[in-house]
């Protein structure tokens, strides 16, 4: 087992081969070798941690997905996401970013893609004040900009 | 001209530029174009610090958190939904244009846009309709590879400009599309002035929509670059296999040619060029061809020859006369689990022929089981006439699910590994027994028949079952809902 420690103190005992899909973790573990303290996660709250375990445990003993995309080819990207990745996401914004930094610090680029791809097919096909409202971003241009930007954009805008 | 605006009570000696400053001003103002100059400038100033206190409202929003890289990375994965499949659609879609929504994501807000210009692959996906967007995003693409589409649309401007921008770049150049409805001689001239040669392009897709359309690439351009390519892809064009000098690098292929018209005959290979066109290109991946097959009985002329193996095959897609793929499966063997999609062309009517046909397909299927299943489900739409018979194969042991629906396309995201399919009028339940004796017993046999209610989509109690297709016992007693009407 593998003690976790929270930015928020609290400890967790999870199965190696479960935590092991972070590479962050796994190296920790391949680096130190076996020990009895904790491994101190200062980006990751507990309610985090939960999600980020529960993803871990869902895909237990299953091969690590082998990255091998170019990334010159846009269209090769895998755009799909699995049902149950889509329900596991299924959680509201500022956890779905949290899951997403949590997946960027530890190390799980299946769930960091997942996030991230969750996070385009929520803006897919969506104005830029769409966006804003969806993500309850202000618009910080100043009005210059922002003409300078309609002039850039008039073409592309219109389509 | 007085306004009635006063300062707060508690408000004394203000600065001359400040707000309330302009407002003291109002009652003794007599230069009133300085007053108004100065008036504008504040607003300027205003409107400058309102822009600073909204970035600061972001800084504190769930999604601000986000770091630079995992915002790029979104980004791209915009991108990429926008360009999934480009090619894919169907030959009569028409989309008016490229759509390019993912620019998008620099107009939200200021550190989106950071973020967007310093993400040169971004950029690098060029939609070459518009000379300033082309320059644009040419510009903002810095030194990554590019990918150029062009796809001509009525109203348009002239292309050249765009494809003249492109010159400099060429030595970037990783993949151009192009698609076209009509005519459009210009390209040529412009294309003729790239330099040569293109050393970085790998993907080179061309398709045209309608007969007749010449070819926009001047002529010995694709005998430079084919010998790169890794993915090609020509649809609807008037080339011949001659025409097309595949390189061994070649990874995808996909030709489509028309079963008609001039040069039909003329354009396919024959069973040796294709034959050495197989042993060639072994690290084919993926090759759809649709009446670009060696003509039928043409492998008599070959001899026996050992088939050729294509070890990293995941795709094939055969659409052409029964025999041309009989003669063209019998030369490929692998060691993958490819997918395999057969269709026969539409000019093979005969109900008792359609039988054979599906016997004959299965023991050719048989004897290349190198062609190994796994497990899919898959299932299908409706549109108004039955086309399609498709064999699924679950496991090792093949199970086969053979379905039959209205429909061209399915509703599931997932394709079965094998189908067939053939036209409409043969007789299903015959079938079964034929693809039983030809496989060997198989576990689940499921006919599945859909009845049309509306254009595009079966009634929504006809539509496959969630759980996928309910199996049937197989050969005699098998029980197929079906609608009546549309078999014979």
């Amino acid at each position: 087992m593998v003690l976790l420690l929270t930015s928020d103190n609290e400890m967790f005992s999870v199965a190696e081969d479960v935590i092991k899909r972070s590479a962050y973790i796994k190296n920790m573990l391949e680096d130190v070798g076996e020990s009895d303290l904790p491994i101190p996660l200062p980006n990751v709250e507990s309610n985090v941690l939960v999600k980020i375990l529960e993803y871990c445990e869902h895909y237990r003993g299953e091969p690590l997905p082998a990255s091998d995309v170019d990334p010159a080819e846009i269209g090769d990207r895998s755009l799909d996401i699995a049902d149950w990745d889509q329900k596991y996401m299924a959680v509201d914004q500022e956890m779905l970013f949290e899951i997403i930094l949590a997946a960027n610090y530890l190390d799980i680029k299946s769930l960091l893609d997942v996030g991230c791809k969750t996070v385009a097919k929520m803006m897919k096909g969506k104005s830029s004040e769409e966006i804003r409202t969806l993500f309850n971003i202000a618009n910080d241009f100043t009005p210059e900009e922002e003409a300078q930007i309609r002039k850039e954009n008039a073409w592309a805008e219109c389509r | 001209m007085k306004g009635t605006v006063s300062p707060p009570a508690n408000y004394s000696s203000p600065e001359p530029d400040t707000t309330m400053g302009l407002v003291a001003m109002l009652d003794s103002v007599s230069d009133f174009p300085g007053y108004r100059r100065k008036l504008a400038h504040r607003i300027q100033e205003l409107e400058r610090e309102l822009a600073i206190l909204r970035s600061c409202q972001n800084a504190v929003i769930p999604a601000y958190r986000l770091p630079a890289e995992i915002l790029s990375e979104i980004f791209l994965y915009n991108l990429a939904m926008d360009f999934e499949h480009p090619f894919d659609q169907g030959l009569y879609v028409y989309k008016k244009s490229r759509s390019m929504s993912w620019l998008r994501v620099a107009s939200v807000c200021r550190y989106w846009r950071e973020v967007a210009l310093a993400c040169p692959t971004l950029w690098s996906s060029i939609v070459m309709e518009h000379p300033y967007t082309t320059q644009t995003m040419l510009a903002r693409s810095k030194t990554s590879s590019i990918s150029a589409y062009y796809q001509n649309s009525s109203g348009q401007s002239d292309p050249d400009p765009a494809f003249e921008a492109l010159s400099p770049h060429i030595g970037r150049l990783h993949s151009l599309q192009i698609f076209l409805r009509r005519e459009c001689p210009s390209i040529r001239a412009a294309v003729e002035a790239w330099p040569s040669p293109t050393p970085t392009l790998t993907r080179l897709e061309l398709r045209f929509s309608k007969p007749g359309i010449t070819s926009p690439l001047p002529e010995g351009f694709l005998s430079r670059v084919l010998p790169s390519v890794q993915r090609l892809s020509i649809l609807g064009s008037s080339y011949t296999w001659k025409e097309l000098p595949f390189g061994p690098r070649l990874t995808h292929l996909h030709l489509r040619g028309r079963s008609t018209g001039e040069n039909a005959a003329a354009r396919r290979p024959t069973a040796r060029e294709f034959y050495d066109f197989l042993k060639r290109t072994r690290c084919l991946q993926s090759l759809k061809l649709k009446m670009f097959l060696p003509n039928q009985h043409e492998s008599g002329q070959l001899g026996y020859v050992a088939p050729a193996h294509l070890p990293d095959l995941h795709t094939l897609s055969l659409e052409d006369h029964a025999n041309s793929i009989e003669d063209a499966l019998q030369l490929i063997r692998t060691t993958s689990r490819p997918h395999i999609h057969v269709a026969l062309a539409s000019s093979y009517p005969q109900v008792n022929e359609g039988v054979e046909t599906v016997e004959n397909f299965a023991r050719t299927l048989e004897e290349v089981k190198a062609f190994a299943v796994r497990n899919t489900s898959g299932f299908v739409a409706s549109e108004t006439t039955i086309q399609r018979l498709q064999i699924q194969a679950r496991g090792d042991v093949p199970i086969f699910n053979l379905w039959a629906g209205e429909g061209s396309h399915y509703a599931g995201s997932r394709e079965p590994d094998i189908s067939l399919r053939v036209p409409c009028f043969f007789n299903f339940t015959d079938c079964i027994p034929v693809i039983q004796e030809q496989f060997g017993p198989a576990e689940k046999i499921a006919l599945y028949l859909v009845q049309p209610r509306t254009p595009y989509g079966c009634h929504p109690e006809d539509r496959a079952d969630p759980k996928g297709p309910q199996p049937i016992a197989p050969a005699q007693d098998h029980h197929v809902r079906r609608s009546e009407a549309h078999i014979r």
